[in-house]
């Protein structure tokens, strides 16, 4: 009896006290989150690197930049590198300069290879040259294709090297082609043949709307119209001065050109007429809506996946000369990194950019190998016999040029995007647009010219 | 392997603990619930209504430097030199005024800076910023945002030192237009993190709290915790907060522990937004002294029903406990022993201990029925069995053999041979207390038969039985006693007698009657017979007492008789279906 007694006196002195505990608590106890910035500790002696990178072409690519990240930090001893993916260039850029301004910028950014003097005017990037005399040389720098470099360089000092980079294209139906009587291993190789085929692939039901139009040339001034402009130009001038601080709309060149490019729609009949959208192009094409699209090359991988039809690949057509323009990124280093920092960033850079990771990235994105090396890795041997229409981008860069950079870049895309919309929609005809637009950018690049 | 039961002793403790403490739990929580519910209501109060204060009183404060901004940039002097329609405008001595004014109306300097789109002029009260050089930085930050809403001002985020070293982490931007009509330039104040943190921290109370203002795209402007997750000058990743700022409950303060409360509200004016956490330390307190409290008493009291529920159950099972001791008397063969209450007993064991007594004295009663009943047959039986072979009857019986014998008689020997061994077997036969009426009329006749051969035809016989009465059974050696008794008594052994055998059914009674016409007996003599024995050593007392044990007090045998004439003795039985 006593025993028992003891062991009610426990248990009734436990209960007490789980009485307490209960009594305690009260709802939601919550806790402040973390940041999720993707900052690690890094041990002592360690290099901690930042990139910020954008996203372009497809959604897989972060994913990539990431895998890439881990496989260098896991080779390399003493590095961190933390990723972080910034939005599109647009957001990266501004992001960057906030960053910049808050005195803790990245070591590394990916960005357009035409935003290069914005962040020269914002001082914001490093000259490589240095760098690359002490590690690759002018065997490194040369192997880059030069159409993809002419970005890379202002007043004689390299300031990017390109990553992520593109070409337009041109692709076609080919089962539409041999439907009208076409050789479908013959894309058109001229303007002239460019309309003629686009008539003949031309359908029109019997109310006399299109079915499906012979080819679609998005109305994108900046890079749709760019291959046009250095194809017509005299001397194979581009759009815009090598230092980046005035253009050259206004020439009977280029009025030529922008008027070709509306006459397609409104004279031959083979294009929608109007504003034909970048965005839409891919679909249209896989839809067999156009039986022919200008496209970047990053398209390759969608088109190829997604096609019912026998397709075909082709260099641009041109006037007096072939010519096509190189978009995408570049690797930057910017401003306020050590000297350790730097010499570690641009062991990245190399690595990121050796011949047979280009050739890797080439096949998993879709962007253009940049180096000329990287075409005769087995990796690129191996995806021309899988994705034989690939080859003709590798043709096209022989004859690439660099696409629209100049200073105060978004305001002059601004201007040219209205200009060219409003001859597009025959609100104006193209040497009064180019006039007009000539006039307005001269007057943006004023502070630049004095 | 069987569980063994709990005892009551046990169930009974747990039971008063339950019902006791029951109560006081309930008593407790509701308490505890209500006046924690009565503390967060009052701090949800409080937090909010001096939270929705600063509010109002930080959009009072930025609107002064908003409408600042608006009529620096409305200025037509000002907007003239801008546009450099004006190159000559008295711009230090206009802005100066400005300056003037806000000091004098705010107590604060006011840093401001004036540029054109194009980069040709700018003005600053100290040194133009980097981040605000024309024409680089017109498309980017706090400008492109200031285009996008052209005409109104616009607050965005920034975070850099300015030339002495002071951060500006709010830039305050108007655009300025020309006579043109199209933006010539840009007016931005700087909002310094100094006095952005010295306005905040007017506003103290009894509670402390950290404050986080972030701008419209949820960049940190300030943050007076410090020990912050989000650096100033970035996006705020918090998920705590940034949850809450989508959040249905954005606006009215939320718990995030009993004393600490997250509230966030918009900044009117501006988009911008205050975050506040706010910690009530006194509140901790005073909760934790109320469960303090609330758990002494519950303890207290529960120790107090732990005692007074051994000490009840123990009540309430102790007579249990007595009764069950008795009851090992019972079982022990001891049924003398009788349970007693006592004076604190309750009803139950009351009745119990009567049903207890009463079940015992039953049983005894039974014993003594059954020992009475066996020790009363055992008798009969000897006396059954005596009777045939007493001394002087055996002799009668020898000797009439002998007589038989000398006779030739045999066939008549023969038959009493028979007749007797017939006799002596029904006497011995094993079968316990009942024998079939069958078998004691058969009995009977044999006696009968053999009397009369003994008595050379001198005693007859009727034996009237219904025949459904045969199969029944009736307790043993009552009947033939009672022939025995007629035979031996009644004709002692003078010829001309008969032997009256009736046996009837009626309803649930057997009833027989043994008569014969011999001596019989008076009245005098009668009273004694009734009662008690008519001859010593035959056993009608014997028979009478057996019968009252089988069938209880009213039963026994009924004697008439008539001196001289008759005997007649009735004898009722209760029918006994086989």
């Amino acid at each position: 009896m006593r025993k028992k007694r003891l062991a009610a006196l426990m248990a009734a002195l436990l209960a007490a006290s789980s009485l307490a505990a209960c009594s305690g608590q009260t709802p939601g106890a919550a806790s402040a989150g973390e940041n999720t910035e993707g900052q690690e500790a890094a041990p002592a002696g360690n290099v901690e690197l930042e990139i910020y990178y954008p996203v372009g072409v497809g959604g897989t690519v972060s994913q990539l930049i990431e895998q890439l990240a881990q496989e260098y930090q896991e080779e390399t001893e003493g590095v961190t590198i933390s990723s972080v993916f910034s939005g599109s260039y647009d957001d990266t850029l501004q992001k960057l300069i906030t960053s910049y301004q808050g005195g803790n910028p990245p070591q590394l950014t990916i960005l357009a290879n035409s935003t290069i003097l914005t962040m020269l005017s914002m001082d914001m990037v490093l000259p490589l040259d240095d760098l690359i005399a002490q590690d690759g040389g002018s065997e490194y720098i040369d192997d880059f294709f030069p159409g993809f470099m002419a970005n890379c360089v202002f007043d004689g000092k390299i300031y990017s090297i390109p990553f992520q980079r593109s070409t337009l294209l041109l692709f076609y139906n080919k089962d539409h082609f041999r439907e009208v009587g076409l050789d479908p291993e013959s894309p058109p190789k001229t303007w002239e043949e460019l309309a003629e085929y686009g008539q003949k692939l031309t359908k029109f039901d019997e109310n006399g709307s299109a079915e499906r139009w012979g080819v679609m040339i998005p109305s994108s001034g900046s890079w749709d119209f760019g291959p046009y402009v250095i194809s017509n130009s005299a001397n194979g001038e581009n759009i815009m001065s090598d230092d980046g601080k005035s253009v050259m709309f206004d020439t009977p060149e280029n009025v030529e050109a922008l008027q070709f490019l509306r006459d397609l729609g409104t004279v031959y009949k083979a294009s929608p007429e109007g504003v034909i959208e970048m965005d839409t192009a891919p679909a249209n094409f896989i839809e067999q809506k156009t039986s022919m699209v200008q496209l970047s090359s990053g398209n390759i991988a969608n088109i190829d996946s997604s096609v019912t039809f026998d397709y075909g690949i082709a260099t641009l057509p041109y006037s007096k000369r072939p010519a096509s323009i190189a978009g995408g990124g570049n690797l930057y280093m910017i401003k306020g990194s050590t000297e350790e920092e730097q010499k570690a960033a641009w062991k990245f850079i190399r690595w990121l950019t050796e011949p047979e990771r280009q050739a890797q990235w080439n096949v998993d994105t879709g962007y253009v190998a940049a180096r000329k090396s990287a075409f005769e890795t087995d990796i690129m041997e191996q995806y021309f016999k899988d994705t034989p229409q690939a080859k003709v981008a590798r043709e096209q860069l022989d004859s690439c040029y660099n696409e629209l950079c100049v200073y105060e870049l978004s305001r002059i895309n601004d201007a040219l995007t209205r200009a060219y919309d409003s001859v597009m929609t025959g609100a104006a005809e193209p040497q009064a647009a180019l006039t007009a637009l000539q006039a307005e950018c001269d007057e943006i690049l004023a502070p630049y010219n004095q | 392997m069987k569980r063994k039961p709990r005892r009551l002793f046990t169930i009974l403790v747990a039971v008063f603990i339950l019902i006791s403490m029951l109560p006081a739990v309930l008593l407790g929580q509701t308490v505890l619930s209500f006046s924690n519910r009565y503390l967060s209501e009052t701090l949800r109060e409080e937090g909010a209504n001096q939270s929705r204060n600063m509010a109002l009183e930080l959009s009072r404060y930025l609107r002064e430097y908003s409408s600042a901004a608006a009529s620096i940039a409305e200025d037509e002097a000002l907007a003239a030199w801008v546009a450099q329609e004006d190159p000559d405008a008295p711009v230090r001595a206009i802005c100066a005024e400005y300056a003037y004014d806000f000091r004098r109306k705010n107590g604060q300097e006011l840093t401001f800076h004036l540029v054109s789109s194009n980069g040709a002029v700018q003005f600053s009260t100290g040194s133009i910023p980097n981040l605000y050089k024309m024409p680089v930085y017109q498309s980017y930050g706090v400008f492109r945002k200031a285009m996008d809403q052209k005409g109104e001002t616009v607050f965005y985020a920034n975070r850099f030192p300015n030339y002495k070293g002071d951060y500006t982490v709010l830039s305050v931007c108007h655009t300025i237009t020309g006579s043109d009509g199209q933006v010539a330039g840009f007016v931005v104040l700087d909002v310094l993190r100094k006095d952005l943190q010295a306005f905040l921290n007017q506003f103290q109370s009894s509670y402390s709290a950290d404050n986080l203002v972030i701008d419209g795209s949820r960049i940190t402007v300030l943050d007076t915790a410090l020990s912050s997750d989000t650096p100033e000058g970035l996006r705020l990743t918090v998920p705590l907060y940034t949850r809450y700022l989508i959040s249905s409950s954005f606006g009215s303060p939320v718990f995030l522990e009993a004393d600490s409360l997250l509230i966030g509200l918009p900044v009117e004016g501006t988009d911008l937004t205050l975050l506040r956490h706010l910690t009530f330390p006194h509140v901790r307190q005073l909760a934790g002294a109320v469960s303090s409290a609330t758990v002494v008493i519950l303890a207290a009291s529960l120790l107090l029903t732990v005692f007074l529920a051994f000490f009840l159950a123990s009540w309430v099972v102790r007579p249990f406990q007595r009764l069950i001791s008795s009851f090992s008397y019972a079982k022990q063969g001891n049924f003398d022993h009788r349970f007693t209450l006592s004076r604190h007993d309750y009803r139950e064991i009351a009745q119990l201990s009567t049903q207890y007594n009463d079940m015992v004295e039953k049983i005894q009663e039974l014993m003594v029925t059954n020992v009475e009943k066996q020790r009363l047959l055992n008798i009969a039986e000897m006396n059954a069995l005596q009777s045939q072979i007493k001394p002087h009857f055996f002799y009668n019986f020898l000797n009439d053999i002998k007589s038989l014998a000398k006779l030739n008689r045999n066939s008549d020997i023969c038959r009493l041979v028979v007749l007797f061994g017939s006799v002596l077997r029904g006497c011995m036969e094993e079968g316990g207390e009942y024998t079939d009426i069958q078998k004691d009329i058969l009995l009977i006749r044999n006696y009968l038969d053999m009397q009369n051969i003994l008595h050379d035809g001198g005693i007859r016989k009727k034996i009237l039985v219904d025949p459904a009465l045969l199969p029944l059974q009736i307790p043993r050696f009552i009947l033939q006693p009672l022939v025995e008794n007629a035979v031996v008594h009644g004709l002692q052994a003078k010829a001309g007698g008969c032997v009256l055998v009736r046996g009837r059914l009626e309803g649930g009674r057997i009833l027989f009657t043994v008569a014969d016409n011999g001596v019989g007996f008076s009245a005098s003599q009668g009273r004694s017979r009734e009662s008690g024995s008519l001859h010593p050593g035959i056993g009608i007392e014997n028979i009478n007492r057996r019968l009252r044990l089988y069938y209880g007090a009213s039963y026994g045998i009924k004697i008439e008789s008539r001196a001289g004439f008759y005997t007649k003795i009735t004898v009722e039985f209760r029918r006994m279906d086989p």
